[in-house]
């Protein structure tokens, strides 16, 4: 709930904000509601965007609760995507439902692997997991970089993005979306699921216990036997997974291609998404939707006025992510960097 | 060496004074029309059960709290406005029974922090010159340069006495001071009282051991639910009558096994090399309580994370099969169950409730879990069940652990190893920071289980508990067991000196 | 040749070195008195802005050091109203602290001078040469000096390890914490004032990329100590200066490539830190306290 009181408080610092800039405030919160709420098309574009914050906030959440920092999201996502984009360019004659398969398989490989490095730093070599997912996700983009520029650019257009995946790749061959000619598609079923599912697995399963008493409790865990090290990969690379599910979001579910920039932020915001909920996989649907809604908020502001800019959306996150970590009292006592640790 | 003389005080005025404190939080009475005296120049000990008031009392002198009613006089001063700085600078110092201590920094350290020189530059040579001096008029001696991690308890206590004495302070209040110092170090310790008292300070000991305060304190006070129950100078008469007070309310039922080798084949066999000299070994057999007495850092830790981990450089041996690399979770298995040394780190998940705490180390035989999926009345009736036989009575099942007495605490704990199928409990300070009543439950459940066939292994340095206790006790010193006495061949002063070193 | 060229690289290192330490010494001073410092971007990309804003206009690049530093004492301010009176989680108030930064620069220089997010390019003139290095060894052997043999170093070593004992001995650790803060933004920041006055002519968006994070891993790889930030500092400057000796010698390397490397390094230096120190113990007990 305080983290409704954090967004609700720095939405309206925004708003202050930009009426100081010379805009009517009235006129903004008016952009924003009809940002999500004018025609089907704009529903469905902040439904997208929600199913990949949900994504986010769920591999944040689960690391959280085992008391790790994933701030890797970014580069996780980053290669699951690139997984999923190239899947169809190498294997191009593979055919339903194979090549789904396989497009998905590559990406949450990529994307599991990109959790798995961290996760088995921290627990054998005790590397500290907030470096590690950073540097991995400056890596990630460089190599992202590479393969999009170099590698598979598709000749025909000016926008740096890979060849598109043929048809039997994509999602929509098993689906035909729920709004059509919109974004949006059979992931957000997925990430929906997917919140019920971990909601389970975290609070109802023997798994789950385990996690959350590596996190509240390393010690205890391991005296009482809990295999800490084991569950904190575990919980990386599941991370790693669930942040890889952007991609059958992005490219698998909508474009077909991997896009440079596609993602910006959705990573940071995860992290966002899974504080305001405290973790809790049923409260990410309502964070999510939220800063979905934030998202293309300020996305349409940049549209629809001359003040504001992209850069000034970025700026309205960040106030609302600082409001909300104002706010909130994070319940995981993660462990510091103490000195000499 | 001085030795004490109980009962002689040579100033008859009275030098802090409580009267009519009243404290309520909420609905409960801390504090009931406690009314206190304590003479000047006196050795004056609190005793009472946890709860009794004692800390709240103490907290209301140092301002921590503020009393509903009453009045606190403090050489002939009525104190208002009271907090912890102030009081210190009027001469009140306290020594906590946890030390307010940085393990990584050293003891000049913390004494420049307690005195600050004047200058902007510390000049450590002159200023560990002016402490060793001032320490020499007291006759402590104290390792300036070394990390306070590095000391032994009575060491550290002897920091923060230091650092009270620096400061001047007339009253001096230890809370518990000999609840982890061997018997050595406790005599060490009331010598260096008794050097205070004569040198015209005043001392309040916060204890509950009562031969201590026979021994070696002036007067007593006894404090019960809030209220002053007692209170007069220490002798024999008032002694028993004492004990009796404090250990009301609780059924004991000690019925010996007759025998204390149900099997002549050892249970669990242990040994291992740590140096040339000599090796650490010992046995035991099923059906009884074995106790390892010693001042800390001899070997117990070692022993106890041999016991729980896996390690290959000893030989472990469990009804004759060798144990030692087989990891925890295994070793469970084969039936032997484990009570943390630490509860509050290694056993407890402070702040998760009774019933994620009960998840910890289920056996799968509770089906807490079925394919996977939690059954939360599973755990309920479990916990009804354990909670009725040590008399755990929380407030409330969805509080935290951390809001639990620490009693109930380690009830909680011992119940759960021993609903398991086990043989063997390795029990490291069972009783440490536990009220008398809840001690003496989990004192009666060990019985239960011996009478039924198990056996424990207490690791503890309180004589007191080991001579209740065990069959046997072994004394270790310097990684051996210089010493394996049988009940009832024991008395204190052995056990001292073989702990201690000497030779039997 | 080859003696120039390591010469060359050995002064480069020097000089691509500097914003490390100072941004470095910045979080060191955090992390000593017990708070997680992930703001270091933040106030290097502050500082390098208002420097280079201040510096063009005044045509002094010292009132852009000023100025640079009077930023960080500001955004020091916030990140301790967070942290410190409110209590908020450390690690995610810094990272969204350099959210809130990197959207903010481009806004400042689109209104101020109309571009895409660089600042007016400097003369030479107002450009610093050597003073910036001179200050972060000053500033180094400062802490050192303050940190080992003053009250206050005690203060600040006790507020990292156990605020508890300040408490006691009637000190209070929130105070110890706020005056690291600003110390440590003012440090900081300066160290972005290096970015783009120093080492560069002008502020421009990728002029930190990452660096402050580079900065904190400095300060884990030398085991929060004052010496080992130095070592890792001119560790990580080094293979900047062979990076870009590299590019500018022609070899045929991609420069995708290239960039990425003090990422991978910084990552196997933080991931491999426990084995490397437990392997030299002499080394372990040169970078202790």
């Amino acid at each position: 709930m305080k983290g409704l009181l954090g967004f609700i408080f720095g939405l309206g610092l925004s708003l202050i904000l930009v009426s100081v800039l010379g805009e009517n405030p009235i006129h903004i919160l008016q952009i924003f509601y009809n940002s999500v709420f004018a025609t089907q098309y704009d529903l469905a574009t902040t439904l997208f965007t929600m199913t990949s914050l949900i994504f986010t906030g769920l591999s944040v959440a689960v690391a959280f609760h085992a008391g790790l920092f994933n701030i890797g999201a970014e580069g996780q996502l980053l290669m699951g995507s690139l997984g999923m984009a190239i899947s169809g360019l190498l294997l191009p004659n593979l055919i339903l439902p194979y090549s789904f398969l396989w497009a998905l398989v590559l990406g949450l490989c990529l994307g599991g692997f990109w959790g798995f490095i961290p996760g088995y730093l921290k627990s054998r070599w005790g590397g500290h997991e907030v470096i590690v997912t950073m540097m991995l996700n400056f890596i990630a983009a460089g190599i992202v970089n590479y393969f999009v520029i170099d590698v598979f650019q598709n000749r025909e257009v000016q926008t740096p993005e890979t060849i598109p995946l043929t048809k039997e790749f994509l999602l929509s061959s098993f689906t035909h979306g729920i709004f059509p000619r919109t974004p949006v598609n059979a992931s957000f079923l997925f990430a929906v699921l997917f919140c019920f599912l971990f909601y389970v697995l975290i609070y109802h399963t023997r798994w789950g216990f385990q996690l959350r008493s590596v996190g509240k409790n390393p010690e205890a865990s391991k005296f009482y036997g809990v295999p800490y090290q084991k569950i904190q990969i575990q919980a990386f690379v599941l991370a790693g997974f669930l942040a890889a599910f952007v991609g059958v979001n992005e490219v698998l579910g909508f474009s077909g291609r991997l896009r440079l920039g596609f993602s910006s932020d959705l990573g940071f915001l995860g992290v966002a998404v899974a504080m305001m909920a405290s973790g809790h996989p049923i409260g990410i649907l309502a964070s999510s939707f939220l800063f979905a809604f934030l998202l293309k908020g300020s996305l349409d502001l940049d549209l629809e006025t001359q003040t504001i800019t992209k850069d000034f959306a970025r700026v309205i996150q960040a106030l609302v992510l600082l409001s909300v970590i104002g706010f909130t009292q994070f319940p995981f006592k993660l462990p510091g960097f103490k000195s000499g640790k | 060496m001085i030795s004490p003389q109980p009962g002689r005080t040579p100033d008859l005025t009275y030098e802090l004074e409580f009267k009519n404190i009243h404290k309520k939080f909420g609905d409960l009475w801390a504090c009931k029309n406690i009314s206190l005296k304590i003479k000047k120049n006196s050795i004056h000990a609190l005793i009472g059960e946890n709860g009794a008031g004692k800390s709240t009392l103490l907290k209301i002198l140092f301002g921590f709290y503020y009393p509903d009613q009453g009045e606190i006089v403090f050489q002939q001063q009525a104190l208002q406005s009271m907090n912890p700085d102030l009081a210190l600078k009027m001469g009140l110092g306290m020594v906590q029974q946890h030390f307010t201590l940085s393990p990584e920094m050293s003891v000049l350290d913390h004494l420049i922090l307690t005195r600050p020189p004047g200058s902007v530059f510390l000049s450590r040579p002159k200023i560990l010159n002016k402490f060793e001096m001032l320490a020499g008029q007291w006759e402590l001696k104290v390792p300036f340069l070394k990390k306070v991690g590095e000391l032994s308890v009575g060491e550290q206590q002897k920091v923060e006495l230091l650092g009270l004495l620096i400061q001047n302070v007339s009253v001096f209040i230890f809370d518990e001071p000999t609840a982890v110092l061997s018997p050595e170090d406790s005599e060490i310790f009331f010598q260096q009282i008794l050097k205070l008292k004569n040198a015209g300070k005043t001392i309040i000991l916060v204890t509950h051991k009562l031969k201590e305060v026979l021994k070696w304190c002036d007067e007593y006070s006894l404090l019960s639910q809030g209220q002053m129950v007692q209170s007069g100078p220490t002798n024999l008469e008032n002694f028993d009558s004492l004990s009796a007070k404090l250990l009301k309310n609780v059924k004991i039922d000690r019925a010996e096994s007759l025998c204390s080798d149900l099997d002549t084949r050892p249970l669990l066999t242990y040994k291992r090399e740590f140096s040339k000299s000599g090796d650490l070994k010992f046995q035991i057999f099923a059906g009884q309580i074995v106790g390892v007495c010693g001042v800390e850092g001899n070997g117990q830790e070692e022993i106890l994370t041999d016991l729980v981990e896996s390690n290959r450089n000893m030989a472990l041996t469990w009804k004759k099969i060798s144990i030692q690399s087989l990891n925890n979770d295994q070793r469970r298995d084969l039936g032997i169950g484990y009570l943390p040394s630490d509860r509050l780190k290694q056993g407890l998940i402070l702040s998760a409730d009774v019933i994620e705490n009960a998840l910890l180390a289920d056996d799968r035989s509770w089906n807490f879990f079925s394919f996977g999926f939690l059954r939360r009345k599973n755990v309920r009736e479990f916990l009804k069940k354990i909670f009725y036989e040590f008399q755990i009575v929380p407030a409330n099942w969805k509080l935290p652990l951390s809001s639990f007495s620490g009693g109930n605490q380690q009830k909680f704990l011992v119940a759960k190893e021993l609903q398991k199928k086990i043989q063997l409990l390795v029990a490291p300070h069972p009783t440490r920071g536990v009220d008398l009543q809840s001690a003496e439950k989990i004192h009666s459940s060990f019985y239960d289980f011996k009478n039924a066939g198990g056996s424990v292994l207490v690791i503890s340095s309180d004589l007191e508990e080991l001579m209740k206790l065990s069959n046997r006790i072994l004394v270790i010193f310097n990684r051996q067991i210089v010493g394996e006495l049988k009940n009832p061949d024991w008395d204190e002063k052995k056990l001292g000196r073989l702990m201690s070193g000497g030779v039997k | 040749m080859e003696n120039s060229a390591f010469l060359l690289i050995l002064f480069s290192t020097l000089r691509l070195s500097t914003p490390l330490l100072l941004a470095g010494l910045g979080g060191l001073i955090c992390e000593k008195s017990g708070i997680v410092q992930l703001a270091l971007e933040a106030y290097l990309l502050a500082g390098a802005l208002v420097a280079a804003i201040v510096t063009y206009w005044t045509g002094h690049p010292f009132f852009g050091l000023f100025a640079a530093a009077f930023s960080g004492l500001l955004l020091a301010a916030v990140q301790g109203f967070f942290i410190i009176r409110l209590k908020s989680e450390p690690v995610m108030t810094g990272i969204a602290m350099n959210i809130l930064i990197l959207g903010l620069c481009p806004l400042i220089t689109k209104a101020l001078f109309d571009s895409t997010g660089s600042t007016p390019s400097l003369p030479a003139e107002q450009i610093l040469r050597h003073s910036p290095l001179i200050l972060a060894y000053f500033l180094l052997f400062v802490f050192y000096i303050i940190y080992r043999h003053t009250l206050w170093g005690l203060l600040i070593q006790f507020c990292g390890q156990k605020p508890e004992v300040l408490v006691v001995k009637g000190f209070s650790p929130a105070l110890v914490q706020w005056a690291s803060i600003f110390i440590s933004g003012l440090i900081a920041s300066l160290g972005g004032a290096t970015l783009s006055i120093s080492l560069s002519s002008g502020y421009s968006p990728m002029i930190s990329a990452g660096r402050g994070y580079i900065a904190l891993a400095c300060v884990i790889l030398g085991n929060w100590t004052p010496l080992g930030l130095l070592f890792s500092c001119l560790f990580f400057g080094s293979m900047e200066a062979i990076q870009i000796f590299i590019q500018s010698s022609g070899w045929q390397v991609s420069l995708n490539w290239i960039q990425l490397i003090p990422y991978a390094v910084t990552l196997f230096a933080v991931a491999l830190r426990r084995p490397i120190l437990s392997f030299l113990p002499r080394l372990q007990s040169l970078l202790t306290r």
